[in-house]
């Protein structure tokens, strides 16, 4: 029977403070039974480690060794306290501050803001001229008791309240221009009256 | 403050000192570390009988060992402020001590100045014309001759496991290595050690022949 004898060297050697060859691996007792260098390996090593153990009364110290020790000792550990207080108590309110902190700004940062609709409102009322990035959705056309929407195309020229919407691009030019002398004349009738 | 149940666990031992055995190596080091000496004094009555005998283990020699004792101590002192009381102050303590050992032999034997284990060990044991050294010395001796054969590392690791009984994870704490790699070197350690008993016994055991056939 082939046996790797020196691969089972470490193995053994592991477990040579087991009491009896009983509490071994069956395995290892296998190998034990069948190969007689690893018996004779096993043997003398146990020999040897009950040697070692026999020789294992230690020293004992007598006295202890405190009354010296004590005079050898630094001053007490005042600095050190301090930093551990310090340790203690302040990193935890630090820590504590700073995350109140981080969620206050995350929390700012992301509130939504009336800011633009206002702009809108304020631009209206004030009747000031907007630019086409500006324009709003819908408005008032001469009727302030109905809302007429428009559907916005690209707008190029400044608007202003009271010039006609963009019925420019909606309108052929002989309707627009019929439309332009109609309300002259209106206004013109209008004037005389 | 200390709660009553603390007071009555607390006993006065004969030289007047309050020892308190069922408070932890943790809590002991966080008084100390708040200036209270007398918490400290109670940690090397609990370890300084141990570190004593692991030391001398190495030394073998009395006064050398106390004066490394009381230098570990020392470090462990100053350097409390450095040890995580979630671990284990006991490994801890035993690194400091095994290592500032084994410096103190590494610097002695770089000097020049044979150690007590080279000056052990380059006396020639088994003279052949001599008498079996073991009718005159005891086994104690005969070991400590043949640990000092074995190479350092495997030397620490049988001492610490298989003269002082720490298991195989508290003296990976104490020498910083794996379990594994302690478990390696304590296999190594063991064979080497075998080996070289078994030739010194041999040896004895020839020399009365080669005596006798003279």
């Amino acid at each position: 029977m082939s046996c790797h004898c020196a691969k089972n060297r470490n193995r053994l050697a592991l477990l040579v403070d087991r009491d009896s060859v009983e509490k071994l691996p069956e395995d290892i007792r296998r190998i034990l039974a069948n190969c007689p260098t690893c018996r004779e390996h096993y043997e003398l090593l146990c020999a040897a480690m009950n040697s070692l153990h026999q020789s294992g009364e230690a020293a004992r110290l007598e006295k202890s060794l405190w009354p010296q020790l004590a005079h050898r000792l630094p001053e007490p550990r005042v600095q050190g306290l301090r930093y551990h207080e310090w340790k203690q108590k302040f990193v935890p309110l630090f820590s504590v501050t700073t995350a109140c902190l981080a969620l206050l700004i995350v929390f700012v940062g992301n509130r939504p803001t009336q800011n633009e609709n206002r702009v809108y409102q304020t631009a209206i009322n004030r009747n000031t001229s907007y630019s086409p990035l500006q324009y709003p959705t819908s408005f008032n056309v001469q009727d302030t008791s109905s809302r007429v929407p428009y559907s916005i195309q690209p707008y190029t020229e400044p608007f202003t309240q009271g010039d006609y919407p963009s019925v420019k691009s909606d309108f052929p030019d002989a309707l627009e221009s019929q439309l332009r002398e109609l309300l002259r004349q209106q206004k013109f009738r209008q004037g005389i009256e | 403050m200390k709660t009553e149940q603390a007071v009555n666990q607390d006993f006065v031992k004969g030289d007047g000192t309050v020892h308190r055995p069922h408070v932890s190596d943790a809590r002991l080091v966080e008084e100390v570390r708040g200036g209270d000496r007398d918490a400290f004094r109670d940690l090397v009555l609990r370890y300084e009988k141990k570190l004593y005998r692991v030391i001398h283990r190495f030394v073998h020699n009395d006064a050398l060992a106390e004066d490394l004792v009381q230098e570990t101590f020392i470090r462990i002192y100053e350097n409390l402020d450095q040890f995580d009381v979630s671990r284990r102050f006991g490994p801890w303590l035993f690194q400091i001590g095994v290592n500032l050992t084994l410096d103190y032999l590494r610097k002695k034997k770089r000097r020049g100045t044979t150690s007590l284990f080279s000056e052990i060990s380059s006396e020639k044991s088994l003279d052949p014309g001599a008498e079996d050294p073991r009718e005159k010395q005891d086994v104690n001796e005969e070991v400590r001759r043949v640990l000092q054969e074995i190479p350092e590392k495997y030397r620490a690791v049988l001492v610490l496991r298989d003269l002082e009984h720490f298991t195989s994870a508290e003296v990976a704490a104490i020498m910083k290595r794996k379990e594994a790699t302690i478990r390696w070197r304590l296999a190594e350690a063991r064979n080497r050690f075998k080996e070289l008993w078994t030739e010194r016994v041999k040896e004895a055991n020839e020399s009365p022949v080669e005596k006798d056939g003279e």
